[in-house]
């Protein structure tokens, strides 16, 4: 509430500092800015499009109660869960890290010299520039899953098509992060190594590279975390690892044994997490 | 105007080396930026073994004179000739290899950060050769690491050969960046105002070490500065430009810092 005020107007300036409650309240700026026509318009158009994908999404507060109960249920199945398929379970787990492990080794390498020529400063030329960004843009935005697909048709069924999807999804993500920490380097060092004479890969190598390394070594983690993830979903298509037990055995309904499987992979998935954010703060 | 401009083409700076070879002549060296005309028209002769202090106010064209010498800019117009060779219109391999003799010290030391102060010296050997070995001291043969240790210790650095560059004060960075110069085995140094960030005591190191290096190895040598004591006191010959030409240049035993002070009167 706006208070009478207590000392006549001009006395803002006097040096005396206020109570806020004396403060001239129509001194303060307006808290929201008046929508344009436009901005009106484009309120109105995705609030429209927002109710009309409720209908689309058939989204239902009714379902989920009515769900509740068969989830209490299926809770009750999955525990405890089942050690029965222990060894085998394992085993699938550990391919699913293999295969996050190497796709990113081999994607974290790609990257390098796909970076390199994404780089403004750096690539050898304009083309060559435009050429590796909508390459790495187009492995960026196809998904894995979908990169899977197209492995599985092209190498067969199995982790080495996961492999081979990880690693796209990799140089898709690593290819632009590098090629932007190659562009904030600073340039002081690469024009001594010009001035001294060292060839183009020598200025790459000795003044971008270490300079760029956290930044890197902190990208790679984080596309560690990201490909160990989906790897554990890329099973699902065939594409190897622990994604194909998972769905077998809820579409056997052993839920005892999806849950020892969803143990595994949270645990996984948590392991990786913890030790690569350790690498990172240890490294930067 | 300044009582001791010399007439143009004087052989008296230039004749301190009487008989020795020009390490640097660069005739009519021009350069603009978009409409503005930074140099116009500089000739400069450096005999072998001289040191050469470069004054000018600030804008006046001293680093991108240094930088035409040696195309890290590109002239306008001109011609220069390094070490007997002219460079206008050499291609990328002879001009590296050229660059390879050419020491250059920037102002900001330029070292690449994380790497230790051996790694960086190793890095001046790389126009000699070009090899990956060369990247980092952990890979580099001994001889080139011995070499490279041999250049710290003549900056009196040896003592730091192992310790990350960014953990180096300003004053042992800058020495570390002459070590990576001394590794290049040049046969001229250009520095660009090698000691405006360093404090007095440093700054003086430094130039002693220049000094030393010159007066020793017959390393030819032009640097910048700001100070004209010790541009006085550490060359053989000052230079100065204005207007993009040059308006003084008189063996410094000839100078006293109040006749220098004339060069930085607004044009
Ligand atoms: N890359 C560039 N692009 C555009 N203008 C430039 C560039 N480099 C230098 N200049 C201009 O050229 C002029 C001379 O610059 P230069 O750095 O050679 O002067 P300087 O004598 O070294 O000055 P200082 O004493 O400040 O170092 C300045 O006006 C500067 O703005
Ligand atoms: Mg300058």
């Amino acid at each position: 509430m706006r208070r009478p005020e207590t000392r006549p107007p001009g006395t803002a300036g006097d040096g005396v500092v206020r109570e806020p409650s004396q403060v001239d309240h129509r001194r303060l700026p307006i808290r929201f800015a008046r929508l344009g026509p436009l901005g009106y318009l484009g309120s109105v158009l995705f609030l429209a499009f927002f109710v009309s994908a409720l209908q689309g999404t058939q989204f239902s507060l009714a379902e989920i109660a009515r769900g509740a109960p068969y989830m209490v249920t299926l809770l009750s199945e999955m525990f405890p869960p089942s050690l029965e398929r222990i060894g085998a379970v394992s085993l699938a787990l550990l391919e699913t890290f293999q295969m996050a492990l190497v796709g990113t080794v081999f994607g974290v390498l790609a990257s390098l010299g796909l970076g390199v020529l994404a780089t403004r400063s750096l690539t050898p030329g304009v083309l060559v520039h435009q050429c590796s960004r909508m390459l790495i843009a187009l492995f960026r935005t196809v998904p894995d899953l979908i990169w899977a697909l197209i492995f599985v048709v092209l190498v067969g069924l199995g982790p080495f098509a996961g492999t081979l999807a990880i690693m796209i999804d990799t140089i898709g993500f690593c290819g632009r992060f590098f090629a932007e920490a190659m562009e904030e380097v600073d340039k002081g060092p690469q024009e001594a190594l010009a001035a001294i004479g060292a060839s183009r890969l020598g200025v790459i190598c000795c003044a971008v590279f270490p300079a760029a390394l956290p930044s890197f070594i902190g990208t790679a983690l984080f596309s560690l975390e990201k490909a160990t993830r989906s790897s554990v979903v890329l099973g699902l298509v065939g594409a190897g690892g622990i994604g194909i037990e998972l769905k077998v055995s809820m579409d056997m309904f052993m839920y005892s044994q999806a849950s020892t499987i969803i143990i595994l992979v949270f645990a996984l998935v948590l392991l990786v997490e913890r030790l690569s954010s350790r690498l990172r703060q240890r490294i930067i | 105007m300044i009582s001791c401009v010399l007439p143009a083409g004087a052989e008296a700076p230039a004749g301190l080396f009487p008989g020795r070879p020009r390490d640097i002549a660069a005739r009519g060296l021009r350069k603009s930026f978009g409409r503005a005309e930074v140099l116009r028209g500089v000739d400069l002769d450096v005999p072998r073994g001289q040191a050469v202090a470069l004054i000018g106010s600030n804008g006046a064209g001293k680093s991108t004179l240094l930088r035409c010498l040696m195309r890290l800019v590109e002239p306008c117009a001109g011609s220069v000739r390094i070490l007997d060779r002219e460079i206008g219109g050499m291609r990328t391999r002879e001009l590296r290899s050229l660059r390879a003799q050419v020491g250059f010290v920037f102002q900001k030391h330029n070292l690449v950060p994380r790497l230790c102060a051996l790694s960086n010296v190793l890095h001046g050997a790389q126009a000699r050769e070009h090899s990956p070995r060369l990247w980092l001291q952990m890979l580099a043969t001994d001889g080139n690491r011995l070499e490279a240790l041999r250049c710290l210790e003549k900056v009196g650095l040896g003592h730091v050969a192992e310790r990350r560059v960014d953990t180096l004060s300003g004053g042992q960075s800058q020495r570390v960046a002459i070590a990576r110069a001394l590794m290049q085995r040049p046969k001229i140094i250009l520095a660009d105002e090698p000691v405006a960030s360093l404090d007095p005591q440093a700054g003086m190191e430094v130039m002693e070490i220049f000094l030393e290096l010159i007066r020793r190895e017959g390393i030819t040598l032009v640097f910048t500065c700001h100070s004209l004591e010790q541009a006085l006191r550490y060359s053989d010959r000052v230079i100065g430009l204005r207007g993009g030409v040059i308006e003084l240049d008189a063996p410094s035993a000839s100078l006293s810092e109040q006749s220098l002070r004339g060069i930085y009167a607004s044009a």
